[in-house]
Formats: C-alpha cells, sequence, structure tokens
C-alpha cells in the first residue's frame, strides 16, 4: 500500500493549560481537496499551522510525501503554500511586488518570476491592478492576491485557512474557480472552513473537528449516512389499518407527534417516499401535509458534536 | 545572500513608501537644527561668558609714546587689563555698523584716524588740546566716538564709563609726565625766575640799588652775563625744582607718562588681558550661514534623530507581526538568522543614510565642518564614517531591541519614546552637556547618544584649525560599537517570531 501524500498522525498541541489539538490524525491522498469543517477555536488553523512548518507539535507526527514535517525543514516549506486566515500582505507594496517578493523568498527570480507574476495575476483577476498599491484594494481584492501570494513558488500542498472570510459573492467565486483549476492540474489542498456550503461544494473528502479533536473524516455521502432523514406528513383519514401498515414499511421508523403528525425516519429518504406513496394509494388516503428533512453536514456536525456549526 | 537582498529591498521600499517615517528621519531633524538656528545666540552651547564685551574699531594712524606703537593700543592694552573685561577688536568698519544696527552690542569704541595726533597735542600748555571736563574726556576732542545702540541704554553707559576711565588712565598720566618734564624748559625758568620777586638784604641794597629782585636777575648775575653759564644755572633750577617735587610727591613717579609709572604700581597679569579679534559667531544670510551655533545644534540634533530610528523599526517589526506577513516569512524558507539580518541591514543602512543626509545638508546649508580645514575631504570622511557607522549600529541595536520586546504599536511608542526622548535629554541632545553643572556632566557619558555627541563635536564642533583628538574618537566608536553589538544580543535574546 502506498503512503498518503499528507499523513497526520495522533497529532497533540499544548498552549499551557489548553489542549488545541487533541490526538488528530487523518490522511490526505495527492490531488485530493480535503475539507476541515469546524467553528471558530475548534483547532483548525493550528493543524495547518503544524502541517506548514509554522508550529512543532507537542505530540504526533507529520508526514508529506513521506518525509516528516518539521519547522527546521527549508526544503519542505517549497512544497507547502499557505493561505492564512488573516491577510498577510504588505499594504503598501503592489501586488505585482507582493508576488515578487514572495517569489524570490523561495528563490524563484527572472523571467521565470514575472512569467509566473503574470500568471498569477490572471488567474486571481487582478491584471489591470498589478501596480497598484494592496492598502488600494477591496477585502475581495485583499484576499485574492493572499492567494496568488501562496501560489507564487508553485507548492504541491496548498493550504487555505477560512480563505473566504469576509469576501463578496464575485471574488468568493473566484477563489472558488481557483482551487478548482488548482487541483484540476493535480494540486492537493486543505481547505478549513465554518461555512458548510463551501466545503460541500469543493471537498472530496471533510473531516470534522470540535475541540481540538476530528470528530469524524470521510467522503461527504458516507458522512451524510450517519444520520437517518426525516418524512413529516399528515393523512386523511388516518385508519387503525394504515397506522400498522405505516409502521411495517421496511427501512423506516414510524413515529406519531401532536395533531396526528407523523414522522418516519429512515436512511434513504427517497426509496421510503416510493413506498410511502404506493401505501397511500392502496389505502385511499389522501396527503394533507408532506415535510422532507434529509440529512446535512449542519445536522452531522450537530449530531456528532452535540451543538450547531456555528455556535 | 539573495534572500537577504529581497528582505532589505522590500524594507526600504516600506519605509521610503511612509511619508511620516521619510518626516520623522529626515526632514523634522533639519526642521529643529534651522528653527534652534536662527533662534538660539551666538554663544549657544558655550560657557556663559559673563563679561562686559567691548568691541572697538581702530582707525589710528599713530604715532604713540613709542615707536610703532598708536596711542589706541595704549588704550586697549589698558582696556584688556582691565578685570571682568573682554575686549573684540573689529577689523570692518561695516560689521561695527550691523552690529550695532542690528542691537547686538550696546556700544562700540571707534578710535578715529587722528586719535594719536590729537593725544600728542593733549597738555595742561595753553596751547595744547586740553580733554578734560567735569564727567571725564571730551572724546570728540581726542577723535574718539562711541557708537551706541539706543536700545540698550544701560549697558552703553557702563561701556562709556569702563572706556572714560581707561583714557583718563592713559591721557592724565601722559600730560603730567609731559608737564613735569616742561619744568627744565627755558621758557618755565624764565616763567619761573620772572614771577619770584625776593627781598635783597639790607647790606646789598646799596649794591643793587632795589629792596627787591626777581630770581631771573639773580641767576643772570651769577652768571656774569656769560650766556653759557646762564642757561646751566637755569638748567640747575629746573632739575632743582623737578626732584624737589619728585622728594615731595615720592610715591608718584611725575616723570613716568603711564598709569602704571605715575602710580608706581607693579604690573599684573590680569585675566582677560588680551585683545580679541572680533569673529561673526552668528553666520551669514537667512540661514545664519556658518554660525557658531551650528556646531551645537547639528550634533545635537543628528544624534537624537538617528536614534529614533528605534521607533520606526519597531514600528516596521510590529506592523509586520499584526499584519500577518511575519508568519509567511516563517512559512518560507528562511531561517531566524535570515529573517535578523533582513532587519537588521536595512535598519543600518538607513540609520547610516539618514546620518550622511543630515551632515551633508548641514554642510550645505549651515556651513558646518566635517573637520579641520587643512585635512582634505577623503581624511574627513575617513574619520567621519566610522563615527557615523558605530552611532548606527548602536541605533540599530537599540531599536532591534525594543522591536523585538514590543508586541505593538502602542508598546513600540511608550518604550521606543521614552528611551529615546530620555536618553536624548539624559545625553546632551537637548541641553549641551557644557551647559549642565558640572558635576553632572558625567552623566551624559552614561547614554550611548552623550558618546556619539562627544564623537561627532570632535569633527564637528572645532574651529578651522583644531585637530580632533584621536583618542576621544576612537573611545567614543568602541563604546558605541559595544552598545550595538550587546543590543544586538538583546534582540536576538528576546526576540520571538511566533
Amino acid at each position: 500500500m502506498t503512503a498518503a501524500f499528507l499523513e497526520v498522525r495522533e497529532v497533540s498541541k499544548r498552549y499551557g493549560p489548553t489542549l488545541a489539538l487533541d490526538r488528530v490524525s487523518f490522511d490526505v491522498q495527492e490531488g485530493e481537496v480535503f475539507g476541515l469543517l469546524g467553528p471558530n477555536g475548534a483547532g483548525k488553523t493550528t493543524l495547518l499551522s503544524i502541517v506548514s512548518c509554522l508550529l512543532g507539535p507537542t505530540s504526533g507526527e507529520v508526514r508529506l510525501l513521506g518525509r516528516p514535517v518539521a519547522p527546521s525543514d527549508r526544503q519542505i516549506r517549497c512544497l507547502i503554500g499557505i493561505v492564512p486566515q488573516e491577510l498577510a500582505l504588505y499594504s503598501e507594496l503592489t501586488a505585482q511586488e507582493n508576488l515578487c517578493f514572495f517569489g524570490e523568498l523561495y528563490g524563484i527570480r527572472g523571467p521565470e518570476l514575472r512569467r509566473r507574476v503574470r500568471r498569477i495575476l490572471a488567474a486571481i483577476g487582478l491584471e489591470d491592478k498589478a501596480n497598484d498599491r494592496v492598502r488600494t484594494f477591496s477585502g475581495g481584492m485583499k484576499r485574492r492576491l493572499n492567494l496568488g501570494v501562496a501560489l507564487v513558488h508553485g507548492p504541491r500542498l496548498l493550504l487555505l485557512d477560512e480563505p473566504t472570510v469576509g469576501v463578496d459573492p464575485q471574488s468568493r467565486n473566484r477563489i472558488f474557480e481557483e482551487v478548482r483549476r488548482l487541483n484540476g492540474e493535480g494540486m492537493t489542498l486543505v481547505y478549513t472552513s465554518h461555512y458548510m456550503e463551501e466545503v460541500q461544494a469543493l471537498c472530496s473528502r471533510i473531516g470534522i473537528m470540535d475541540r481540538g479533536r476530528l470528530a469524524a473524516c470521510d467522503t461527504l455521502p458516507r458522512l451524510l449516512q450517519t444520520l437517518p432523514g426525516t418524512i413529516r406528513f399528515r393523512v386523511t383519514p388516518l385508519t387503525p389499518a394504515l397506522r400498522e401498515r405505516l409502521k411495517e414499511l421496511p427501512d423506516a421508523l414510524l413515529c406519531e407527534r401532536e395533531g396526528q403528525l407523523l414522522e418516519l425516519e429512515c436512511s434513504d429518504v427517497k426509496l421510503a417516499l416510493v413506498e410511502l406513496m404506493r401505501l397511500l394509494q392502496q389505502e385511499g388516503a389522501a396527503l394533507a401535509h408532506l415535510d422532507i428533512e434529509e440529512p446535512n453536514l449542519e445536522r452531522v456536525f450537530l449530531h456528532l458534536t452535540g451543538r450547531q456549526l456555528r455556535d | 545572500m539573495n534572500i537577504i537582498w529581497t528582505l532589505v529591498k522590500k524594507e526600504l521600499r516600506l519605509v521610503l513608501r511612509d511619508p511620516i517615517a521619510l518626516l520623522l528621519l529626515f526632514v523634522l531633524p533639519l526642521v529643529f537644527i534651522l528653527v534652534f538656528g536662527l533662534f538660539v545666540g551666538e554663544g549657544f552651547g558655550q560657557k556663559p561668558d559673563n563679561r562686559l564685551r567691548i568691541m572697538f574699531l581702530d582707525l589710528d594712524g599713530g604715532p604713540g609714546l613709542k615707536p610703532g606703537e598708536a596711542w589706541s593700543q595704549r588704550v586697549q592694552r589698558d582696556l584688556a587689563e582691565t578685570a571682568g573685561i573682554r575686549i573684540e577688536k573689529i577689523a570692518f568698519r561695516e560689521d561695527a555698523e550691523r552690529l550695532i544696527r542690528e542691537h547686538k552690542q550696546a556700544a562700540i569704541l571707534v578710535f578715529g584716524p587722528n586719535f594719536s595726533a590729537c593725544l600728542n597735542r593733549c597738555s595742561f600748555l595753553a596751547d595744547g588740546i586740553n580733554p578734560f571736563h567735569r564727567d571725564g574726556v571730551y572724546l570728540d576732542k581726542i577723535d574718539v566716538q562711541l557708537w551706541k545702540d539706543e536700545k540698550q541704554p544701560t549697558t552703553a553707559a557702563i561701556i562709556e564709563q569702563v572706556v572714560q576711565i581707561s583714557l583718563l588712565r592713559v591721557i592724565l598720566p601722559w600730560m603730567i609726565g609731559r608737564a613735569f618734564e616742561r619744568l627744565s624748559d627755558p621758557e618755565f625758568i624764565q616763567l619761573l625766575g620772572d614771577k619770584v620777586n625776593l627781598p635783597v638784604p639790607k647790606q646789598y641794597q646799596f649794591l643793587m640799588r632795589k629792596e627787591k629782585i626777581k630770581l631771573g636777575e639773580l641767576l643772570k648775575m651769577a652768571s656774569g652775563g656769560n650766556a653759557k653759564e646762564a642757561a646751566m644755572y637755569n638748567k640747575k633750577v629746573g632739575d632743582g625744582v623737578q626732584a624737589a617735587l619728585a622728594e615731595q610727591f615720592k610715591k608718584y613717579n611725575l616723570r613716568g607718562k603711564t598709569w602704571a609709572s605715575l602710580t608706581k604700581s607693579s604690573e599684573e597679569a590680569r585675566e582677560g588681558a588680551e585683545v580679541v579679534p572680533y569673529k561673526n559667531r552668528e553666520g551669514a544670510g537667512p540661514l545664519r550661514y556658518g554660525g557658531e551655533h551650528y556646531k551645537y545644534l547639528v550634533p545635537m540634533f543628528v544624534v537624537m534623530f538617528v536614534f529614533f530610528l528605534v521607533l520606526i523599526a519597531g514600528w516596521v517589526f510590529v506592523a509586520e507581526r499584526r499584519q500577518g506577513t511575519l508568519r509567511r516569512l516563517q512559512a518560507a524558507p528562511l531561517t531566524r538568522m535570515h529573517i535578523l539580518m533582513g532587519k537588521m541591514t536595512p535598519c543600518l543602512a538607513l540609520s547610516v543614510g539618514q546620518t550622511l543626509f543630515l551632515l551633508i545638508a548641514s554642510r550645505w546649508l549651515f556651513g558646518v565642518r566635517w573637520g579641520p580645514d587643512n585635512w582634505p575631504l577623503t581624511e574627513q570622511l575617513a574619520w567621519l564614517l566610522p563615527v557615523v557607522l558605530c552611532t548606527s549600529l548602536a541605533a540599530m541595536g537599540l531599536a532591534l531591541w525594543i522591536a523585538s520586546m514590543a508586541r505593538s504599536e502602542l508598546q513600540v511608542a511608550i518604550y521606543g519614546g521614552l528611551l529615546v526622548l530620555v536618553l536624548a535629554v539624559v545625553g546632551g541632545c537637548v541641553l549641551p552637556r557644557e551647559m549642565m553643572p558640572e558635576n553632572t556632566q558625567f552623566i551624559t557619558l552614561l547614554t550611548p547618544q552623550g558618546w556619539a555627541l562627544d564623537a561627532y563635536r570632535e569633527l564637528l564642533g572645532g574651529s578651522e584649525n583644531y585637530q580632533p583628538n584621536a583618542a576621544i574618537l576612537l573611545r567614543s566608536c568602541g563604546v558605541l560599537a559595544a552598545v550595538g553589538v550587546l543590543s544586538l544580543g538583546l534582540a536576538g535574546w528576546f526576540l520571538r517570531l511566533d
């Protein structure tokens, strides 16, 4: 079995009495977009800091391409690009100067640097603002440049820490497009967010973090499968015979609520709905009210942690 | 090396694009020097000279009492020997007129071209000039003027009294001496002979055929009509009168023509017995180019503002941390040494650039010299550059030390501001050391600013021929370099990049 592109093994990080990360383990395969979903304070940024060589773990190990990641390892840093949660740009430099500066720090110079800078400016939609100082940019433009700076040295692993916080929809779409494009070119990405929709839209696998722990880690469908769907309905007339037949529906559990509201909990909502309709037709009953609730990440998070994602 | 150069370029770019930093480092020091330069007096920074300053313009053509010495020089010497007076000789009439016009001097004594000639004619005789009146000497009778500033009547009156006394001390002995000499003149004996009428004893009256006889007739009789012998007897009478008077007034030398000789007082060497040529210390033009006070102001403010680097570097460092770029630098393949060098090098370059800019501007705008005039520019620079480098090293060290400890702009302002201002005040950048009480002056050397000032003043503060003391320069450079290295060590110790 080949080693994963990124391996995080039993990583813990303690700040004095505070345990910021508690034995977190997961793998990321090459070419994958891995999402880390969790509320503020869940430990996502600490984890990314460890993966990007900014911090050392208190215990555990991170490996990239089978090689241990350590703050003192300068070579491995060239493989990693990080988009910090806070904007990390020199506001008195132009967009082009920011990109060139960080490119030069990674040893890229001359025509190659100029070529890369041009390409990145085009990709993030800031070609016409190349020579404007960053302080004149809107929040969304700064976010895009923040992403561009992390790409200038051509990393193989890109770590994005809440890259869309406080941006306008246009810039958010630009960032999404860029993430997809980069992934399409084979880049591996770790994307943290507390926006469920973003993670759902971009990531092939998702780790759910809360209070420093990795509560779950899987593909989206498999995460959703851990929760039942719910069909709420009223029928007229609700005869005892109908009630008995509803209880016998396969892979479904009938609950009765107040006001003759019935609730079917089922692992496959679509299949259960087809069965329900067929039964009602056979019994000559009419559907007076119907409400379907399918599982989503929000509910998965609530189920796993006992609290809302945006608490 | 490339990485450090990249970091240096970025830092310099950031600072050069920060108008406040530029204002603080390059413009404000010049403004301070200029403003203070326009308002402080020429004696700023020097030990106050409490002596009364008397200035004179000497147009006297002589001759005086001794060959080659005009009477005006005798008056000057008398003034110079007067305790508590500083005498300055003005070379040009225009300078004297300007000093009065600009209220820089309360009164200026002007010896006219005929001063000696007039004095030579002063005499108690009827045909001589009588220069005296109830209050002293008629200045106009001896071709002397006292130009006065109408706005300083009190000081002018004091100067006039001092001048009057000196003139009396010079003129009166001269006139008494001359008068005493005239006692043996034939004209005087003739006069005496005519005026002294002696009674003739009775036994000789029949011979003389008169009851009274004049002294002149007696001397004539004694010579028996021999003109040569008559002259000899006349001289004997004159000498006798002189000797009798000398004996009678033996506390005085009536032949002496100077005050010291007349009063038989021993010549005393007095403080300030020196006539100093007047020199324009105020500088010329609207910027007071070449003014003496710039020798103090330029080193003071150059040193003071070089240490303002502490604030600039601190703010840049804290901003790097606040805006998250320090985190990006850490994520890049850089070592801690790269990051430190990337901060130190531009700090040092900025500080050296700032100092050189201020020194060039001060030379150009205010006429401050970089060393003795007889040194070629290369030699001046050879001494100046080590001082600049060592001062900047100390400033950079302190800057990074503060930057390594401060966590916010406010902390930089508090730590850095206090450090810079307190050290500047204690170090003598606000009040020159010479103006501090002598027993507290050593405190200035507890600060790097004090040592830097010592070195800069040694080069910038001397006169055109002053030879800087190499020992002071080397010692100051050594202390500043040590402060720089020590501060850098502390900065490295305290610096936390995470």
